[in-house]
């Protein structure tokens, strides 16, 4: 653990990402103090006023505002929330169920391994923005019901990997002694064999997030994403897209924030990953 | 090699079975699929109607053996809103969708190996860092909103591209491009870390050593080598390229399946919905199988296994 944070201090990418995220991470859970207006705060008499760095720009709203006079710079800092929020917890759901499943499926073998896979294969059979899609219009509107279902549909991606390392730590001596000197199989697997197995499910799990957070994007963009009532980038984005030709900049800053974000986040994981691997010094 | 294939056909029908139940149960999940078709305000007696015109009034292990045994015949409903069989809407978009994922393949694999070959050869020097950068972004920027900046840009500032329909070359460019994008990025990826790792091997310290230029050691052999994972994840992908297509397509007012299926959505159409999911299930699975075989083609050790 010592060693992690060494070769984390070290390597000059993984803190500058690191701290672009805290940054962001501080943004949204202060989001209300930080944030010039409310999000939902309309005004028709200011709508559609361009960024400052435009002619008719206003110093009150940097970002500009879009039809309803909302602030884009307030709106991009609420919908931050949404977007880690969804991220984290589809992956730690995701994860956590895939995780599970593919210790599972490895570790025992036989029967249940093929069923799980089984499932994993026919699920994995689908697009997965497709399945998300079909199961987000179908289940209907709501936070908690989406990051579900993102969840539920994203599983395999950790299930293929921990049954991945899981066989190949089964065959390992020290599994054998374990098993040689009587301990149980739960014992075994959460004291010894899933440990190991932690660091590829760590590098997946990392780059899962910026995915998962494109991909709440991109369900709220074609609607079926967070209800009306919660601020998303996705959404404002596709409020944008009607604006194109006379309000360029709804469509593009929570653009840009969904693209600077996915970078951090994958920026940090390939660091992360790169300290992981025992092929680096 | 026959056995082989027999094999991985059997394989392919429990998944098909599977996929064809979680279509099935799609309409079922929130209760009442008759509910989730009709708008909110129908009189209770035209909910009946429509129904038991649906079949939705039959038991439930009823509906799904008729489902399947239509579904063996290829016949997937008609839709609600088109008053069309369902089969003849997709086969009439069928090719718009084929056409942009193929040339998105196309442009990821032309940018996306060089780039990774590049990357590799170059190792540690500006030009694998702009390499990096670029694929760095590429996975970053959210497909969708590319499309959109991409109209911006070319559409409606510059005014050289149209902003949408199918016909000429220069509807298809900004498309596919931008499904295609974001797969360049994986695929540069995947290029560079296989080459990397073939370079130090012995055949092509041999090569080396006999004398051969080093762009023919790259070229003829290391790339080589290096393409079983580059088709292994051009196939598994293909499918993420399929979902892309859905939103691109739907900027873009791209007549294919995608934009068929956002529609279908939209109007709760779910006979069309299923349908087009089914769809999409079933071209994934023929390419997953068709890439195993290719694979196995490349590699014939895995026929032994």
């Amino acid at each position: 653990m010592e060693r992690f944070y060494i070769l984390f201090k070290r390597n000059k990418l993984a803190v500058g990402s690191a701290f672009i995220l805290l940054v962001m991470v501080l943004a949204a859970v202060f989001a209300d103090w930080i944030s010039p207006y409310a999000w939902n705060d309309q005004d028709v008499s200011r709508r559609l006023i361009p960024p400052i760095f435009q002619k008719g720009g206003d110093v009150r709203f940097l970002f500009g505002t879009d039809f309803l006079g909302r602030d884009i710079l307030s709106y991009i800092i609420h919908g931050s929330k949404v977007s880690l929020i969804v991220g984290l917890a589809t992956v730690v759901i995701g994860g956590i169920l895939g995780s599970v499943l593919g210790w599972i499926a490895g570790y025992f073998g036989g029967l249940t391994d093929r069923i799980i896979m089984r499932i994993a294969d026919i699920q994995l059979s689908f697009p997965y923005i497709l399945l998300a899609l079909a199961l987000a219009a179908v289940v209907g509107p709501g936070l908690w019901k989406l990051i579900l279902v993102l969840g539920v549909s994203s599983w395999p991606v950790y299930g293929r990997i921990a049954r991945g390392a899981i066989l190949s730590e089964k065959e390992k001596d020290y599994i054998q002694s374990a098993r040689a000197i009587g301990l149980s199989s739960l014992r075994i697997l959460i004291d010894h064999a899933i440990p190991n197995t932690l660091s590829p499910l760590v590098v997946v799990t990392t780059l899962q997030v910026g995915r998962m957070i494109i991909a709440e994007a991109t369900l709220s963009f074609l609607g079926v994403g967070v209800p009306a009532s919660v601020p998303t980038w996705g959404g404002l984005l596709n409020d944008g897209r009607s604006y194109l030709y006379n309000a360029w900049w709804i469509a593009t800053f929570p653009g840009m924030a969904i693209m600077m974000m996915v970078l951090a986040i994958n920026i940090f994981g390939d660091a992360i990953r790169d300290i992981l691997d025992p092929k680096t010094i | 090699m026959g056995k082989f294939f027999i094999k991985r056909l059997i394989d392919s029908i429990p998944v098909l079975i599977g996929v064809a139940i979680i279509a099935f149960f799609l309409v079922h999940l929130s209760g009442d699929p008759v509910l989730l078709m009709l708008p909110a305000d129908t009189p209770p007696e035209q909910i009946e109607q429509f129904r038991h015109q649906m079949g939705y009034d039959r038991p439930i292990l009823k509906q799904f053996v008729d489902f399947s045994v239509n579904l063996l015949t290829f016949n997937l409903g008609n839709s609600i809103r088109y008053q069309e069989p369902v089969v003849r809407l997709i086969w009439e978009r069928f090719w718009a969708t084929l056409k942009l994922a193929f040339v998105s393949l196309l442009i990821a694999l032309i940018l996306g190996i060089p780039g990774g070959i590049i990357s590799a050869i170059h190792r540690g020097t500006i030009k694998d860092y702009a390499v990096s950068l670029i694929v760095f972004f590429g996975q970053a920027i959210p497909p969708f909103w590319l499309g959109l900046m991409m109209i911006l840009v070319f559409a409606v500032n510059l005014r050289i591209l149209p902003s949408s329909g199918m016909g000429t070359f220069k509807q298809l460019i900004m498309p596919a491009l931008t499904v295609g994008l974001y797969f360049t990025a994986s695929i540069a990826r995947l290029t560079r870390s296989g080459i990397l790792e073939i370079m130090g091997s012995d055949y092509i310290r041999t090569a080396r050593a006999k004398g051969l230029s080093e762009r023919i050691v790259i070229y003829k052999h290391a790339l080589r080598n290096c393409l079983i994972p580059i088709v292994t994840m051009t196939g598994l992908q293909f499918g993420a390229l399929l979902g892309g297509a859905v939103v691109t397509e739907t900027i873009f007012a791209w007549p294919g399946i995608g934009r068929l299926m956002i529609q279908a959505l939209y109007s709760r159409d779910y006979p069309l919905v299923q349908g087009t999911m089914l769809f999409f299930a079933l071209i994934f699975i023929v390419v997953n199988f068709l890439t195993d075989m290719l694979y196995s083609l490349i590699d014939p050790r895995i026929r032994y296994k």
